[in-house]
């Protein structure tokens, strides 16, 4: 239903510039407003000796820390030199420890893993002084996601050419999670992160180069949030549609690692009004933006502001991959960017002569076969 | 110097004719003297030679004629005794009376013309002829007020005229009509120049001797008609003075014509906002607020019939046509008890009826849209007809935009009045007046949106009395918004919308001069369609969504006395009852101690079509106070009450076609608004200046509010989302106008805050901003206003139109940071925090009618208008990426020039 309200909003909007609107930048004075502590933390089920035994990049528990920034700043301050502190129900308090490398403080204890039946909360020391404590969250233990399903469709999307838009058709797939069927009257909070990774092959180094192939992963693929309310199961759930037409990645060897987080009502709640707000633009046909809420608060003052959320998850996770041979039409691999056209001088891209020179994959990079790519 | 005695009534006297011989003329600059007494003993004395004994031995002449055969009448009367008691005692019994004018003592073969109030005046009066004759024979009281009545008509098609005031000149003695045209009020016999006035018509002014009870019809003439001085007034010259009811604006036609236009189109809702407290978001949106309200809290009629869409191509055309409207009344607030069912203001959109005497051709032609009206009889002054349409044709504006997709988009609208007037009698008329309108706009050549109005009102008015009128009316109104998507997979087809049947009766009872008794019934049966989708075609990705259909019925009762305590203070009062009997539809019930959410519904509730559900009561007071300080001062205060049942589903800040209206119900409660005024209006230097200052205090319970990021289209668990809370509104409204002459126009400006706070809700999601007050979405605290018409000629005219506002309430990003995979997370300020950039604007325009020979072929008239006319870039919509950037979109950021021809054939 999103999409026709977006649809019909859009047109709504377009319509209206119709006398002959003009865009300009306008600024809002809203330098009064003080900054604000950002919390990002989340523990589970899982730890990272276990992730360590799971088809992924292991990572560990983490807490990061920043402090919001102006709406013209890119990026925002990190706070590096917090006490940041897990406390549980029974009084018990786990020390996160700042490392450099990932702007976070992240948990050294690599047994460590929430337990259903425990509550936990985070506790910050700033080096200020001020002390900052999050609410009680609880595990909501859910059925673990059994597996995903792919569907191929065919769908009209809008392309940019120039100024112009143009409707197209096109071929791809849509990844769905299996949400498990039960009839225990419980309704569970889901959120879904989907890690994209693909093979890159450097066309230009032979066979044997250290760096012809490449193993990205890019987790600012798939922006779009995807939370859940189940009551019943037994269905899918979409996750996101991938084309499969002059998408590179799907050349070699496609994967995306899957993980259904099964959260408080109120973790749920902070990411359905993420995601509200990330699709919303504050015009007059918008409705109203708003501020999102947090369950973090500073403890002498619990009046100031401050925005993110600690979430304790119960989470299982699902690999999955594909490639053009597996679908059932012939994929067009479009023009080869680094073969030179014929007749000109060409100077090869770097990513033409190196894998590790890719573009496409800004988040993690590497020639290092992971132990848990199959076979393609 | 020679005078007078003026007895109209010679007119239609004969008998009396001959007497009056006997007086016309003798000198009557006596001074009065005493009453005369008989100078001796008299003993069965015939009268008639008593009498002329008396002329000789007395001061006083007594005039009598010979033939009444007085002799018979003997007189018994001693020296000394008076002489007037003793003649009574002998004429009464035959019918006869006496008048005593200065030291002339008139016998009159007539009984109780002895009240007459006798005037002199100067023999060369030129009104002498000119005086209208009202009554006949002899008043039942002599000496107390007779009743004055009368109609005020349009003379061009016989319409009544209602709201039209007739007074007498010099005095604060006078009434309004009714609404069949109807005045009424007491008056001594006598000798008067009565002002009968209507906004947007001439003044006229009838010298009128008045005799006994009696009634005198008015014909007024638009003032177009006879091609006269264009009066900008919101009002009748002293209305606003003399009005009873607080808060009440008429706009004539003429007061809307002579704004200046966008696009040429006259617009009676823009013409609205130019007075103080009425405004809108801006250009390029429908709807109007009135003292802070919602758009959706204003109750808009056209001949009785509700219409819920007030605009075309999203509110840069106004949804009435311009050449079949009579004027436009608003009542800021709940007017009187007679109207209902919304919490903000009532907006009446009058048409006129088809000219009753012969055929008229009107139209128009402007660069967007052109209108063409026919009238004329169906029967000679009996039956008429009046039918209009426009039509756009305003894909070229969308032609030359460079974008693609404009250039494949389309956009259109129609409108089309039919109206039909049936004199049955003189106590019967029956009326029938219809509309439809369509708006479609085709967006890139796939998905198209209509908006749809249909509207019908079949109307009796009957008179029992002069003083008992009733009119009783049928009606239908539907909207419509259907949203249409052709493409193959992702075909849909959406459509909300809402439906009304109405029958209502409403009297009018004048016992007696003091005070006109308003009172009736209505019932309205509401029929809801919240929402409805239906994937068409090969959209397998969609699946239907079909939101149960609500019902309800409205009814109420009312009565409203307008009481004049003495001609200086009145008062109106009424209450108003109503009823609302809420059926069908689904509704949940939720868990309680916890935020409501889809998750924590508990029961879902369906009912029936007919399965009332809920009832629910209203009592609504009303009571409005004039004191007329003099003649041209007074002041007003007010109270109402309202209640509104039905709410407008919008969470944006435009009204867009995917609102809807819903129903109070399980989860929804009606709102309430109170509200205060007081004012002071003041006239000077005869009515050519108006002074207004009106103060108003609102408060409004069970606004309609939503959750944080609630979506209210096609949205099952909607009740889950809703909020209610408190409305604020308070302000001062200053007026000044100038009526007449080259220069007219007025400047007005608005003070107000309008607020809201929604702290019902004990869990956080279910407050708004923390439970603070904060500046609702219209709260624009200065609002200035100036129209100015200059006439530099009959035919050429200048107009000028400027507003200002601060800019509207607004909520953006304050701070940014990233979460996750998320690059730019967007803290928001609290709700409405920040305002756009302030609003102004100026625009001109230059109308050239065609000579003044009234009784050419074909009347016209060439309209320029300038809108806009320094190109201020005012914000349309404030927007923001996804990284927090601001853009300010103007829709209309450069000076719109326009030429509109109109003409009357």
């Amino acid at each position: 239903m999103k999409f026709i309200q977006r649809h019909i909003l859009t047109g709504l909007f377009a319509g209206l510039m119709i006398l002959s609107g003009c865009i300009d930048p306008i600024e809002f004075d809203t330098g009064s407003e003080s900054r604000r502590l950002v919390v990002e933390g989340l523990i589970s089920n899982v730890s990272y000796n276990e992730r360590e035994l799971l088809p992924n990049y292991p990572e560990r528990f983490y807490v990061k820390l920043q402090w919001t920034g102006p709406v013209n700043n890119e990026r925002n301050d990190v706070i590096s030199d917090a006490t940041v502190h897990l406390v549980d129900d029974l009084g018990e308090a786990w020390e996160y420890i700042w490392v450099a490398e990932t702007s976070s403080y992240l948990m050294p204890f690599d047994d460590f893993k929430a337990e259903p039946g425990r509550s936990y909360h985070l506790r910050i020391e700033l080096s200020d002084g001020k002390v900052y404590e999050s609410e009680e969250e609880t595990m909501h233990v859910a059925p673990s996601l059994p597996g995903v399903d792919y569907s191929l469709i065919t769908r009209i999307q809008e392309i940019n050419v120039g100024e112009q838009t143009q409707f197209e058709e096109q071929r791809g797939l849509v990844l769905s999670a299996q949400v498990p069927e039960h009839d225990d009257d419980e309704t569970f909070y889901f959120r879904y992160k989907v890690t994209p990774s693909w093979v890159y092959v450097a066309p230009l180094p032979p066979q044997s180069s250290p760096v012809k192939t490449c193993y990205v992963t890019n987790k600012f693929y798939f922006q779009k949030i995807n939370t859940k309310i189940d009551r019943t199961g037994g269905y899918n759930n979409e996750l996101f549609f991938l084309e499969t037409e002059n998408n590179q990645r799907l050349y070699r060897d496609f994967s995306a690692y899957v993980t259904q987080y099964s959260l408080s009502p109120l973790a749920h709640e902070f990411w359905n009004q993420l995601a509200i707000q990330q699709e919303s633009g504050g015009g007059i046909f918008d409705p109203p933006p708003f501020e999102l809420f947090s369950n973090v608060y500073n403890v002498e003052d619990p009046e100031e502001k401050v925005s993110g959320f600690f979430s304790v998850a119960h989470e299982s996770s699902v690999r999955w991959f594909i490639n053009g041979s597996e679908l059932p039409y012939e994929i067009d691999n479009g023009m080869d960017p680094c073969v030179p056209p014929p007749g000109t001088p060409n100077i090869p891209t770097p990513d033409c002569l190196n894998c590790l020179e890719y573009r496409g994959g800004s988040s993690f990079n590497t020639t290092e076969r992971p132990s848990w790519w199959r076979q393609y | 110097m020679r005078f007078f005695i003026y007895l109209h009534s010679m007119l239609k006297q004969p008998k009396l004719i001959l007497l009056l011989i006997l007086l016309l003329s003798f000198n009557s600059l006596f001074a009065q003297s005493q009453a005369p007494t008989f100078k001796r003993n008299y003993q069965d004395a015939p009268l008639p030679a008593v009498l002329r004994e008396l002329s000789g031995e007395t001061e006083f002449e007594f005039h009598f004629r010979d033939q009444w055969d007085l002799a018979e009448l003997r007189v018994n009367a001693n020296a000394g005794d008076e002489v007037l008691p003793v003649l009574e005692d002998l004429l009464s019994p035959i019918d006869f009376s006496v008048i005593r004018y200065e030291n002339n003592i008139i016998l009159l073969n007539q009984k109780g013309l002895e009240t007459y109030r006798y005037e002199v005046w100067e023999e060369n009066d030129p009104l002498l002829d000119q005086y209208k004759i009202v009554g006949t024979g002899q008043p039942d009281r002599p000496g107390q007020p007779v009743t004055f009545s009368g109609y005020i008509r349009d003379g061009r098609d016989n319409s009544p005229l209602v709201g039209a005031s007739v007074q007498v000149e010099g005095t604060t003695t006078g009434s309004i009509t009714n609404i069949s045209g109807y005045f009424e009020f007491p008056l001594l016999p006598g000798k008067y120049v009565l002002v009968a006035q209507y906004a947007g018509y001439e003044v006229q002014e009838v010298p009128v001797q008045l005799l006994n009870t009696g009634s005198l019809d008015i014909e007024l003439f638009n003032e177009t008609v006879r091609l006269e001085e264009v009066t900008i007034s919101a009002l009748g010259q002293t209305e606003g003075v003399s009005e009873k009811v607080a808060g009440k604006e008429v706009l004539g036609i003429e007061a809307i014509k002579s704004l200046p236009t966008f696009l040429g189109e006259v617009d009676p809702v823009k013409s609205l906002i130019s007075l103080p407290g009425v405004s809108s978001v801006g250009e390029g949106t429908a709807g109007y607020n009135v003292r802070g309200g919602d758009p959706g809290q204003n109750l808009l009629m056209q001949d009785e019939a509700i219409l819920y869409n007030s605009a075309h191509m999203f509110g840069f055309f106004s949804a009435f046509n311009p050449d079949l409207l009579r004027d436009v009344v608003l009542y800021k607030g709940g007017g009187p008890a007679n109207y209902g069912g919304r919490v903000s203001s009532v907006l009446n959109v009058n048409l006129r009826n088809g000219n009753a005497k012969e055929f008229q051709v009107n139209g128009g032609v402007g660069l967007v849209s052109s209108r063409l009206t026919v009238e004329g009889p169906i029967k000679k002054e009996k039956t008429s007809f009046i039918a209009g349409g426009r039509a756009s044709y305003s894909d070229w504006l969308l032609k030359q935009m460079k974008d693609p997709d404009l250039y494949q988009s389309s956009a259109s609208f129609y409108d089309a009045n039919l109206k039909i007037n049936h004199i049955h009698n003189k106590k019967n008329v029956f009326t029938l007046s219809t509309y439809m309108s369509q708006d479609r706009f085709e967006f890139a050549s796939d998905t198209t949106y209509f908006w749809k109005s249909k509207a019908a009102t079949l109307s009796w008015s009957h008179i029992f009395a002069p003083e008992l009128l009733m009119q009783t009316h049928l009606v239908f109104s539907d909207y419509q918004s259907d949203i249409e998507n052709e493409q193959d997979l992702y075909a849909f087809e959406y459509n909300s919308g809402i439906r009304n049947y109405q029958a209502k009766m409403d009297f009018s009872w004048s016992p007696n001069n003091q005070h006109k008794v308003d009172f009736g019934i209505s019932s309205l049966l509401y029929e809801f369609n919240s929402g409805e989708f239906e994937p068409l075609k090969n959209n397998e990705n969609e699946s239907p969504v079909t939101i149960p259909q609500e019902r309800a019925l409205e009814s109420a009762f009312y009565i409203n006395d307008e009481f004049s305590l003495s001609p200086f203070f009145s008062i109106v009062y009424g209450v108003r009852v109503s009823s609302f009997l809420a059926m069908g539809g689904e509704y949940f019930a939720f868990q309680e101690g916890v935020p409501r959410s889809p998750e924590t519904i508990t029961d879902t509730l369906t009912f029936g079509d007919n399965e009332v559900f809920r009832e629910q009561f209203g009592f609504e007071p009303r009571v409005s106070l004039r004191w007329l300080l003099n003649p041209n001062t007074s002041l007003k205060a007010s109270y109402y009450r309202t209640k509104q049942y039905i709410h407008l589903i919008s969470n944006t800040t435009a009204i867009s076609p995917v609102d809807y209206w819903k129903s109070t119900g399980y989860n929804l409660e009606p709102s309430t608004a109170d509200q205060y005024t007081l004012g002071l209006f003041k006239n000077w230097n005869d009515n050519m200046y108006e002074f207004s200052v009106e103060a108003y205090y609102k408060e409004t319970d069970n606004v309609v509010d939503y959750k944080n990021g609630a979506s209210i289209l096609l949205n099952e668990t909607l009740d889950a989302d809703l909020l209610q809370g408190d409305g604020r509104a308070y302000g001062a409204e200053v007026l000044v106008r100038k009526n007449r002459g080259k220069l007219t126009g007025w400047i007005g400006y608005t003070y107000s805050r309008t607020k809201r706070q929604f702290v019902d809700g004990q869990f956080d999601e279910e407050t708004i901003n923390e439970g603070a007050w904060y500046p609702s979405n219209y709260d624009k605290p200065h609002d200035l206003s100036v129209v100015l018409n200059y006439k530099t000629s009959r035919r050429f005219s200048i107009s000028l139109n400027f507003s200002y506002s601060t800019g509207r309430p607004i909520t953006v990003p304050v701070s940014k940071f990233q979460y996750e995979d998320i690059l730019s997370v967007l803290n928001y300020s609290e709700r409405n925090q920040f305002r756009v950039p302030d609003y102004h604007r100026l625009d001109l325009s230059f109308t050239l009618k065609s000579g003044l020979k009234k009784d050419k072929f074909i009347d016209g008239e060439w309209v320029l208008s300038l809108y806009n006319v320094y190109g201020r870039k005012n914000p349309y919509s404030v927007y923001f990426t996804q990284r927090g950037n601001a853009f300010r979109l103007s829709i209309l950021g450069s000076i719109f020039p326009s030429l509109s021809y109109n003409f009357r054939i």
